[in-house]
């Protein structure tokens, strides 16, 4: 019998920590899914290709040394760069999780998938220390993003790092981002306003938690979707009417649009 | 052997140096003014000046919100921009003592091979603290900072260097 599974590839390297959570909630979504050491990926380049679906899930890849995400980043952009960027191209689905959004914006796969060059950064957080709570989250309804359709206006999920801070190179590429409907999910109030500290948790720039590229199949993000697919996962309960939460709805969105 | 020292352009918010400040400020030796920390690199083996600025460029700073400084000599030659008022100007230097595992080291180590250069090299990676003061505080006094905020004097030698 032919598997028509949608086929899911997570990529691991040392310090990688949410691959689980991350292959529970796309096997939630119906999805098959592979972990697959970096050094695997390396020796067979192209069995990227078999794949319908790349992550980057988070954690502290290479413990975080030097910066968050820069290892991985520099390791990926000059050994496997032609093959991720052509992943990209072909508008097959690829989301950065938190470690994976930082090591997407340092390689320069975000915004703009078609450069590859770094136009932006995730940097420490205001606070100057490591950040971890549930924080509310509005959605950018006119973003193309296919990982974010029929998301509520407002959501909330867990963040949990360090360097969070988006800063763009300069404030004209906040602009194209805006008008290009580029940013995603910004840091929000419970009732949708501008948050102050705690809750916008890193002094981001126009409050940017995730972007996507142009096309809208490359997303990365500072929250965990993973951490929040199952309705009892939320300290509050608040959602336990329904029996999942709010980051299913991110996994099964590029499941849907894979089939 | 190259002397790289990290730091965060002027016009982005050291949170870090910001965060060690309170830190010092709250332990009852609320004696400074301005704080600014970099990182350190020492890089040694047979590498040229555009291999060094490949790996700075391209591995140890951030290019949006970091700079960096190169030297290829002694590793306590310091820079101090200072104020009139500032009568205190400390530099202070902490590196693991040998034998401790450094880490990060280790990692540059294999990142600087993902660049395609595969000279053999060592490298050891410390911090760089700069305290300001519009007082005058001696030296023993920012020994007990140092020893209480800023190093673990188990695992890392620390220098002080005073601007006159």
């Amino acid at each position: 019998m032919i598997n028509t599974k949608v086929k899911v590839l997570i990529l691991r390297v040392a310090g990688t920590n949410c691959e689980y959570e991350t292959k529970f909630a796309f096997e939630l979504c119906g999805a098959h899914v592979d972990c697959l050491h970096i050094n695997k990926l390396i020796v067979t380049k192209t069995k990227m290709f078999e794949y319908d679906i790349l992550v980057l899930p988070g954690g502290f890849s290479y413990g975080d040394d030097i910066s968050s995400g820069k290892v991985l980043a520099n390791e990926l952009k000059n050994i496997l760069g032609d093959q991720i960027r052509k992943f990209a191209l072909s508008g097959k689905p690829i989301i950065g999780i938190c470690n994976g959004f930082q090591v997407l914006v340092k390689m320069g796969l975000l915004p703009y998938s078609d450069r590859c060059d770094q136009v932006s950064t995730l940097y420490y957080n205001d606070s100057g220390q490591f950040e971890c709570r549930w924080i509310y989250l509005r959605i950018e309804q006119e973003s193309n993003c296919i990982w974010t359709k029929n998301l509520p206006n407002i959501i909330t999920l867990p963040v949990a790092h360090g360097e969070g801070k988006f800063i763009p190179i300069n404030i004209q590429l906040i602009d194209d981002l805006n008008i290009n409907h580029q940013v995603v999910l910004r840091y929000s109030s419970q009732d949708g306003n501008i948050p102050d500290y705690p809750l916008n948790p890193n002094g981001s720039i126009s409050r940017i938690a995730g972007i996507c590229n142009k096309q809208g199949n490359v997303f990365g993000l500072m929250p965990h979707p993973e951490r929040y697919v199952l309705a009892l996962q939320h300290p509050v309960r608040n959602n336990v009417k329904e029996e999942y939460g709010y980051g299913k709805i991110v996994f099964q969105n590029a499941v849907n649009f894979c089939k | 052997m190259f002397k790289i020292e990290v730091y965060t352009k002027i016009n982005f918010r050291n949170s870090y140096a910001e965060h060690i400040l309170f830190d010092i400020n709250t332990t009852g030796l609320a004696l400074i003014d301005k704080l600014y920390s970099s990182y350190l690199y020492a890089i040694d083996g047979n590498l040229t000046i555009r291999q060094i600025n490949i790996i700075a460029t391209e591995l140890l700073i951030d290019k949006i919100t970091e700079g960096y400084y190169c030297k290829n000599n002694n590793l306590t030659e310091n820079e101090f921009s200072f104020n009139k008022t500032d009568h205190s100007i400390f530099c202070i230097e902490i590196w693991y003592k040998n034998g401790v595992t450094d880490t990060v080291a280790e990692t540059v180590t294999k990142a600087v091979k993902d660049l395609g250069i595969m000279n053999k090299i060592s490298v050891k990676r410390g911090y760089k603290y700069y305290l300001y003061s519009h007082r005058q505080i001696l030296q023993e006094t920012v020994k007990i900072i140092v020893s209480t905020c800023l190093c673990n004097v188990l695992i890392q030698d620390y220098i002080i260097k005073q601007h006159k």
